[in-house]
């Protein structure tokens, strides 16, 4: 049984959701080039790595929307599991890396960057870059589409279909963010509570899948060829994108200072 | 002299996280390409001819495919759990920012992890137990000792290259 996906015109090259998306993609993209090239004229410069890592991630998000490229037939429950992997997953990771509020504390007139840095350190933005609220909207947001008669309802509606995208968007680079990255985090607890929660992470997105592969109480009307196939998607791609994930928290941490460098100065 | 043996602790500090981290990414080679995409076996495909009695779950029945789906699972749990505990150590052990992935130490040692991986898991699976090869049937004893062998260039590599490796952290304060 095919689900009619009625968000997307059959075989329509491009739909209302991706022309928004793809117009969020390339303005985010230009105005990152725009300051990082502004920037580079600067002694200080800007690494041209990290501006080859926010524009892929601006580029993934983009064409991971485009209903044309996928691989599936149109509605297909795996084409749509593997873009929640694309966008809510390796896109924001590669966003995060590229560091953009550190280039735009860089862009800003000085009075306006303090002003970003209160409100990163305000009480709000303590209560949202906790990596509890992070790994809430993340896992609660999977549960809620795929264990609740919601997803019938995003189906159905081309608005709260693109509302959905942009919340995987959001909160998977809020959870990045907690986790990883470049950028300053105020409140980012330690590296070993990070790790705790990165395991948190992978168990639930483990647990999730299999119940997809399984088919125990999923409520996505469709066909188990689909249904399986999705799960086994967002088990491998999961693994692969949260490794990266890893390896990003690896490249970027700040280890604690020696705890030697006091006596060393006291006692020379 | 008082730098070489610096140097060699510096890279001693780097060798445990290394090695679990290693252990951890093989494993998730084995997981990921052998078990899942290639699917050439999984954790209890060849009880039927093992050493200890494990009941036969064959791959294509339905309940043979659940338990080892199940196995599988746990083994999955058991790689996170060492690449999360190689980082951990890692963070534990590394206390000058440095960059550390870009340190030749590290990924010698997580290739020791990688060949450790297969070592461990290829004498221990396979060749004593026996509840799976490789590529079960023809030729199997060949994809195992293959197996073996790649652990044991991957041991040898990543020796070789962690032996060559600058120090990590070079502004140490002692």
């Amino acid at each position: 049984m095919t689900y009619a996906h009625a968000g997307h015109a059959g075989g329509a090259v491009l739909d209302v959701a991706s022309v928004g998306a793809l117009t969020l993609a390339s303005t985010l993209a230009v105005t990152y080039a725009w300051a990082a090239l502004a920037r580079r004229r600067e002694p200080r410069g800007w690494s041209g790595r990290r501006a080859a890592s926010f524009l892929a991630g601006c580029l993934l998000l983009g064409v991971a929307l485009l209903p044309a490229l996928s691989p599936y037939p149109p509605g297909d429950f795996r084409w749509h599991m593997a873009q929640h992997l694309l966008i809510g997953m390796v896109a924001p990771l590669l966003l995060v890396l590229g560091a953009p509020v550190t280039l735009l504390l860089r862009t800003l007139p000085r009075h306006q960057g303090r002003a970003v840095g209160r409100v990163l350190r305000s009480r709000p933005a303590r209560l949202v870059a906790n990596p509890a609220t992070a790994l809430t909207l993340n896992v609660g947001g999977l549960a809620l589409l795929y264990f609740t008669p919601f997803y019938e309802v995003v189906e159905a509606h081309t608005a709260v279909h693109a509302l959905v995208h942009l919340h995987f968007v959001a909160a998977g680079y809020l959870f990045a963010w907690v986790i990883a990255g470049p950028d300053p985090a105020p409140h980012r607890p330690s590296v070993p509570v990070r790790l705790v929660v990165l395991g948190a992470a992978v168990a639930f997105h483990a647990l999730i899948s299999q119940l997809l592969y399984a088919g125990i109480g999923v409520q996505v009307p469709v066909g188990e060829a689909e249904r399986r196939g999705a799960g086994e998607l967002m088990y491998y791609g999961g693994d692969l994108a949260e490794l990266l994930l890893a390896l990003a928290l690896l490249s970027t941490w700040r280890p604690r200072r020696a705890p030697a460098r006091t006596p060393v100065v006291a006692g020379t | 002299m008082a730098t070489t043996a610096a140097q060699s602790r510096a890279r001693d500090g780097i060798g445990l996280p290394g090695v679990v981290l290693g252990i951890g990414l093989g494993g998730f080679v084995d997981g990921i390409l052998l078990h899942q995409i290639l699917q050439w076996h999984h954790l209890l495909t060849s009880t039927d001819t093992d050493n200890i009695g494990v009941r036969y779950y064959p791959p294509d029945t339905v309940h043979g495919l659940e338990i080892n789906t199940l196995w599988d699972g746990i083994f999955h749990a058991f790689t996170w759990l060492a690449v999360l505990v190689g980082l951990a150590l890692l963070y534990s052990r590394v206390t000058v920012r440095a960059r550390t992935w870009a340190s030749r130490a590290l990924w010698g040692w997580v290739l020791v992890g990688w060949g450790v991986f297969n070592l461990v898991e290829g004498i221990v699976d396979h060749h004593i137990l026996g509840i799976h090869h490789v590529r079960a049937g023809e030729h199997q004893t060949l994809y195992d000792l293959g197996f073996l062998a790649l652990g044991v260039l991957l041991v040898v590599a990543g020796w070789l290259l962690q032996r060559s490796a600058p120090v990590v952290d070079e502004r140490r304060a002692r």
